[in-house]
């Protein structure tokens, strides 16, 4: 991958007059409203040049977190190019206004890639066969195109791309052109080899923590301990005698140790003596919390769904079903911790950063350099994992700040350290559930009660101003499930701890408290837990067949020597059901999962279950060990050593298989997390007895 | 500040330094070889693994005055002779996502590997666990491990 400027389709075209013609192209990514206020979407987002030599020049506006896109996506504009592999050079782009809001997240790259890549490629293609077919005088329909190139059929005449892309260039983009069905691609649906996937291998992936230039500085931070800490005064004089050490500095708050390598700025950082005044949060609990937020699920909160008349129902019910599900907040902890680098280069801010929020790093750094946004050129790196993190731009702040102040490059790394105690985290919530079952044993009521503070609110407290937040409701107020009388009421409680999203967000929490739930009123019908679930899931036919298929993948109901437990969730268009097979009594041993997903189309399907795998992984390290607790202010967990995650001697056996209803296309980064803890503690209660209702599970 | 003579790659470096100063960053900022990864700095992770005379070391966690007189190899060194067992089995079992931890959870593998010929699913799971992978690569990991140990035997 190699670094690069997009230009605007007019800069392009002007450049042309120097020789080289080209074949300029946009695409156009769903863009939020914002951006059409700011009149973005109508100039055109020249990101897509093929040249005169037939290669193909893709920059991608999102970025790369280990989840595969880069290939991924790249394969979209293949596909229906009709391009050979080979010829494609995709990079990241750089964050650039005319892209709209450009981040990461919300398993949207390939989902959201899927259509405007390929009608891109496809007006492409028919522009080059136009062209090909004028030069022979045929007409078009007697021309294909393969892999580059176009040939006349009939008398085996063959010109490259690279031949045609100026004759196509003068011609109109095609409005709406014709795209392959599934059963004509030859791209689309293969595990090609991942672009990335040897520069990693051979440890040549330049990170941003890599990242070197001459005459720069590497620095790193020492913030208060505490939450909302102030700093009262410093004594710099043992960091700045370490030799190596060049300069100490307060720097918005914090204290910034400039080094001319990482282990002098890190030693510098732990010589440093600093008092902090407490401040808003500085005696915050995370155990306090907890018990505050359990509380108010005791009482009602705002009605976020109400279906038939819910209270009422549980007031007639022959048997009531109650639990109360608890989730910690959670760190992040991708294996790259936050850094970013900046520099000038005359007069123009760069600004280098693992991130997944490029449009926000670009404009918290325009406020710390006092730049206008045309002369900062943001670009994003190739990021040692994500999870949700990488989409705050605070690690921005630092090193443009000190390059300003110093005129010289400057790195700023997070120790480990920093990385967990300036975390935005996962959530806590608490999920009172209730259920009713009428003297036939019917299901006929469900309500939730959710207490969860809001990542929304903590930016922006209008935005939940009536008591609701869409995003803490996801996944408890659309239940899948038909169920006549429903309640799902919300408590949004305040928070001093900063929240954030983590992969699968808010649809985590709920899942769980789904799942188990189901699981524990399927015990007290005494009805098979998958049974159940099919009958109830009539009206969601997606989900349902992957409860259907995972059930026949995993041998349900057959006998087994180990238990086993399932779960479902639809969440990012996506459809997972899972069954868990555990063993064990002081603690779970999870031997295999086995996922039936249901995403639509399947680009990648090595992607895909790198995908399934991996968010597996996430969430059952979660599930068994993962909890920052915090108190007095203080982020307690700061390293791996007291928080503990997955190693791979606890990796179960994973087993995917696709389902295909024909629906369109759904996302994969984040599915796969939700159903897992439940299907886990569904399985270890098969296995036995008590319940989880509270995680972590080893807690 | 001390001189040191480090034997890298098998290069032999000289740099004037303090001796407490941990592999990792002698590696990664003066040598300039950036595949060993800072990831937690107490050992835990892996991330920074490197050989010393064959054996897996958190270069976190090891000074510069205990490696020296030791031949020091890290991914960069590991990978120079082209076709490594390893490498093919990684790509051909494609493991990496984010890639980040991958340097150290192979130089961890090349040891093993030069320990036992034939490595269990067990050995394997034994051998790998003081490295932290956050994509969830570990069923892979083991693949690849598997397969390129299946072919450095009959090679």
């Amino acid at each position: 991958m190699s670094s690069g400027t997009t230009l605007s389709r007019r800069d392009f075209l002007k450049g042309l007059g120097a020789g080289g013609a080209a074949l300029v192209l946009g695409f156009r990514m769903a863009l939020p409203g914002e951006a059409l206020a700011e009149g973005l979407i109508f100039e055109p987002n020249a990101n897509i040049v093929i040249d005169a030599s037939g290669a193909v020049k893709l920059w991608i506006p999102w970025q790369e977190i280990g989840q595969g896109s880069l290939t991924a996506i790249s394969m979209l504009l293949a596909e229906e190019l009709e391009a050979d592999w080979n010829s494609i050079e995709m990079q990241m782009a750089p964050a650039l206004r005319k892209f709209g809001r450009m981040s990461t997240g919300g398993s949207r790259s390939v989902r959201e890639s899927w259509e405007p890549l390929r009608k891109a490629g496809a007006g492409a293609r028919e522009m080059l066969v136009a062209a090909a077919a004028a030069k022979w005088n045929v007409d078009p329909s007697e021309c294909r195109a393969r892999s580059g190139k176009v040939l006349h059929k009939s008398s085996g005449r063959v010109l490259g791309y690279g031949e045609l892309v100026e004759d196509a260039s003068k011609l109109e983009e095609p409005e709406s052109p014709k795209l392959k069905t599934a059963d004509e691609f030859r791209i689309i649906g293969r595990s090609i080899p991942r672009v990335d996937s040897p520069d990693k291998v051979d440890g040549k992936t330049i990170y941003g923590f890599d990242l070197k230039h001459e005459n720069m500085l590497t620095a790193t931070l020492l913030g208060s301990p505490f939450l909302g800490g102030k700093l009262l005064s410093f004594d710099d004089s043992a960091a700045r005698a370490i030799p190596g050490v060049q300069d100490v500095m307060e720097l918005e708050g914090d204290i910034a140790v400039l080094a001319d390598d990482s282990w002098a700025a890190l030693r510098g950082r732990d010589a440093i003596k600093a008092e902090w005044e407490p401040g808003k949060g500085s005696d915050f609990d995370s155990e306090v919390f907890r018990v505050e937020i359990r509380d108010l699920t005791s009482g009602p909160g705002t009605e976020a769904r109400h279906d038939g008349d819910a209270p009422s129902a549980l007031m007639s019910a022959t048997r009531t079903v109650e639990a109360l599900y608890e989730l910690p907040f959670l760190s992040h902890a991708p294996m790259e911790t936050m850094n970013a680098t900046a520099s000038y280069t005359e007069g123009s801010l760069n600004v280098e950063v693992p991130t997944q929020g490029p449009s926000w790093c670009r404009s918290m750094a325009e406020r710390a350099a006092r730049l206008h946004s045309s002369k900062i050129h943001l670009r994003p790196m190739l990021a040692g994992g994500g999870f949700g993190r990488r989409l705050w731009p605070d690690y921005v702040d630092a090193p443009v700040r000190l390059t300003r102040k110093l005129k010289r490059p400057v790195k700023v790394i997070w120790p480990r350290e920093v990385d967990f105690a300036w975390d935005y985290f996962r959530p806590a919530s608490a999920h009172r559930m209730r259920a009713g079952l009428d003297e036939n044993g019917k299901l006929i009521a469900w309500a939730h009660t959710l207490a969860s503070p809001s990542i929304s609110g903590m930016m922006n407290p209008a935005a939940v101003a009536n008591g609701l937040d869409e995003g803490v409701l996801a996944g408890a107020e659309n239940l899948p499930y038909a169920i006549d009388n429903l309640l799902v009421d919300l408590h949004l409680p305040p928070c001093d701890l900063p929240v954030g999203w983590l992969r699968s967000v808010y649809d985590q929490n709920n899942a769980f408290a789904n799942e188990c739930f189901m699981d524990e009123i399927a015990l007290a019908m005494k009805r098979d837990p998958v049974e159940l679930r099919l009958e109830l899931l009539a009206e969601s036919p997606r989900l349902r067949g992957t409860v259907e298929r995972v059930a026949e993948l995993a041998g349900w109901g057959k006998e087994s020597s180990l238990a086993r437990g399932m779960s479902c969730h639809h969440c990012f268009g996506t459809s997972v059901a899972m069954v868990a097979e555990v063993s064990g009594s002081e603690r779970p041993k999870v031997h295999r999962i086995f996922a039936a997903v249901d995403c639509g189309p399947v680009v990648h399907p090595d992607s895909l279950r790198q995908q399934v795998e991996g968010g597996i992984a996430y969430a059952l390290s979660a599930a068994l060990y993962e909890n920052a607790v915090v108190s007095e202010g203080r982020v307690q967990k700061q390293n791996f050593d007291d928080y503990p995650v997955l190693r791979m001697d606890e990796m179960p056996e994973v087993v995917v298989e696709t389902v295909d209803s024909g629906s369109e296309i759904g996302g994969i980064g984040e599915p796969p997390v939700p159903p897992t803890a439940a299907a886990v503690c569904n399985a270890w209660f098969a296995a036995t007895e008590p319940r989880v209702r509270r995680l972590p599970i080893l807690n | 500040m001390s001189l040191l003579e480090l034997r890298v790659n098998g290069r032999v470096h000289s740099i004037d330094r303090d001796p407490d100063t941990p592999l990792l960053w002698i590696l990664r900022d003066q040598f300039n070889l950036t595949a060993a990864k800072y990831g937690c700095g107490i050992g835990e992770c892996g991330a920074c693994t490197v050989l010393m005379d064959g054996v897996a070391v958190r270069s976190c966690m090891t000074s510069v005055s205990e490696a020296v007189g030791a031949k020091i190899l890290t991914l960069e060194g590991l990978f120079a002779v082209e076709g490594h067992p390893l490498r093919r089995a990684w790509l051909g079992e494609e493991v990496s996502q984010c890639g980040f931890c991958q340097p150290g959870q192979i130089m961890n593998a090349a040891e093993l590997l030069g320990r036992v010929a034939d490595p269990s699913t067990s050995d394997v799971r034994a051998a790998m666990s003081g490295n932290i992978c956050r994509c969830g690569s570990y069923p892979r990991i083991e693949k690849a491990i598997l397969r390129a140990a299946k072919e450095m035997r009959h090679e």
